[in-house]
């Protein structure tokens, strides 16, 4: 009699060991496909020091001689700027090409 | 060989016999077959396991259309604007913008991937679109000029999925502007939309 329900308390080990096997195999599944649902290389969050439309809109900004085009187009730059539409860092670049025209003149 | 039945054991003279049934003997062997077959078993569904996740995770292709839309944008700015000044080859002679400007051609770029299972003229089966419009800082009557290329039916895939993340399988758009000046230093500014298609070798 003993013996019967140590046998039957075996069995439930193994039992109870091979579903918590599946349980986590399920979970590694369901894990693995939810990243391969992330798979998504983006532009916007990978760090750059460059950015090439943003530059073309400084150098423009720095070439116009008319100062109210010029503020205009400022305003609409440090808007972008704060809607974080530019993918570089503004204001480095702009001191960057600021003092390399700057350096230029000279 | 022991059999699976009554032993008797005799402890000691004068104490009762004791006896009970072995069920080892015979059973372990039995026992340890089925522990190997359990053990077989189990060993195959990790490995099938393990093979699954593998295959789901590396199965799935890297969607890498924002991306591509934006090379695209960058390759077109740099193409109609250079430090800041409008390539000339986009004015005409008598100062106006050139209606023959071939954007494909000037910029370098190639439309070769095609929507299979699609009827239709080549231009309504590229997988891409871009646009250049053109709007005069000084003016405010709007755009002055447009280029594009490509095919246009994607535009209408931008505005489903403005701002909705879970239109996978809709075509990537990417919209940027910036500034640049003419030969007589006016200012335009230049709004640029990429789309990019290409569901099929992105998303699964």
């Amino acid at each position: 009699m003993l013996n019967k329900k140590g046998q039957a308390s075996e069995a439930m080990t193994w039992i109870v060991a091979t579903l918590i096997i599946i349980v986590l195999l399920g979970i590694s599944l369901y894990a693995a496909s939810l990243l391969s649902k992330l798979k998504i290389i983006d532009y916007e969050t990978e760090e750059r020091s460059q950015d090439i439309v943003m530059e073309e809109s400084l150098f423009s900004y720095f070439s116009i001689k008319d100062s109210d085009v010029q503020s205009k187009i400022f305003k609409s730059l440090e808007k972008m700027d704060q809607e974080e539409k530019f993918y570089g860092d503004f204001d480095s670049k702009f001191q960057q090409i600021k003092f390399n025209l700057e350096k230029n003149e000279k | 060989m022991i059999k699976n039945k009554k032993v008797k054991h005799i402890l000691r003279k004068g104490i009762k016999e004791i006896s009970h049934y072995v069920f080892f003997p015979k059973n372990r062997i039995g026992a340890e077959k089925i522990i190997s077959v359990y053990w077989f078993v189990i060993l195959i569904i990790i490995a099938g396991a393990v093979v699954a996740m593998v295959s789901l995770f590396y199965g799935s292709p890297y969607d890498v259309r924002v991306t591509e839309a934006n090379i695209m944008i960058n390759q077109v700015s740099n193409c109609l604007s250079e430090n800041g000044k409008l390539n000339q080859k986009l004015f005409s002679e008598d100062k106006t913008f050139n209606e023959n400007f071939n954007l494909k051609k000037e910029c370098n770029l190639i439309f070769e991937a095609k929507f299979k299972n699609q009827p239709g003229p080549s231009s309504e089966r590229d997988e891409y679109f871009l646009e250049a419009e053109f709007y005069d800082l000084n003016n405010s009557s709007g755009k002055v000029f447009e280029l594009f290329e490509g095919n246009s039916n994607l535009k209408t895939d931008c505005k489903i999925a403005e701002g909705e993340k879970k239109y996978k399988r809709l075509s990537k758009c990417v919209d940027r502007e910036f500034y640049s000046l003419d030969s007589e230093n006016q200012a335009y500014k230049i709004n640029i939309l990429s789309i990019v298609r290409k569901t099929e070798k992105n998303v699964k």
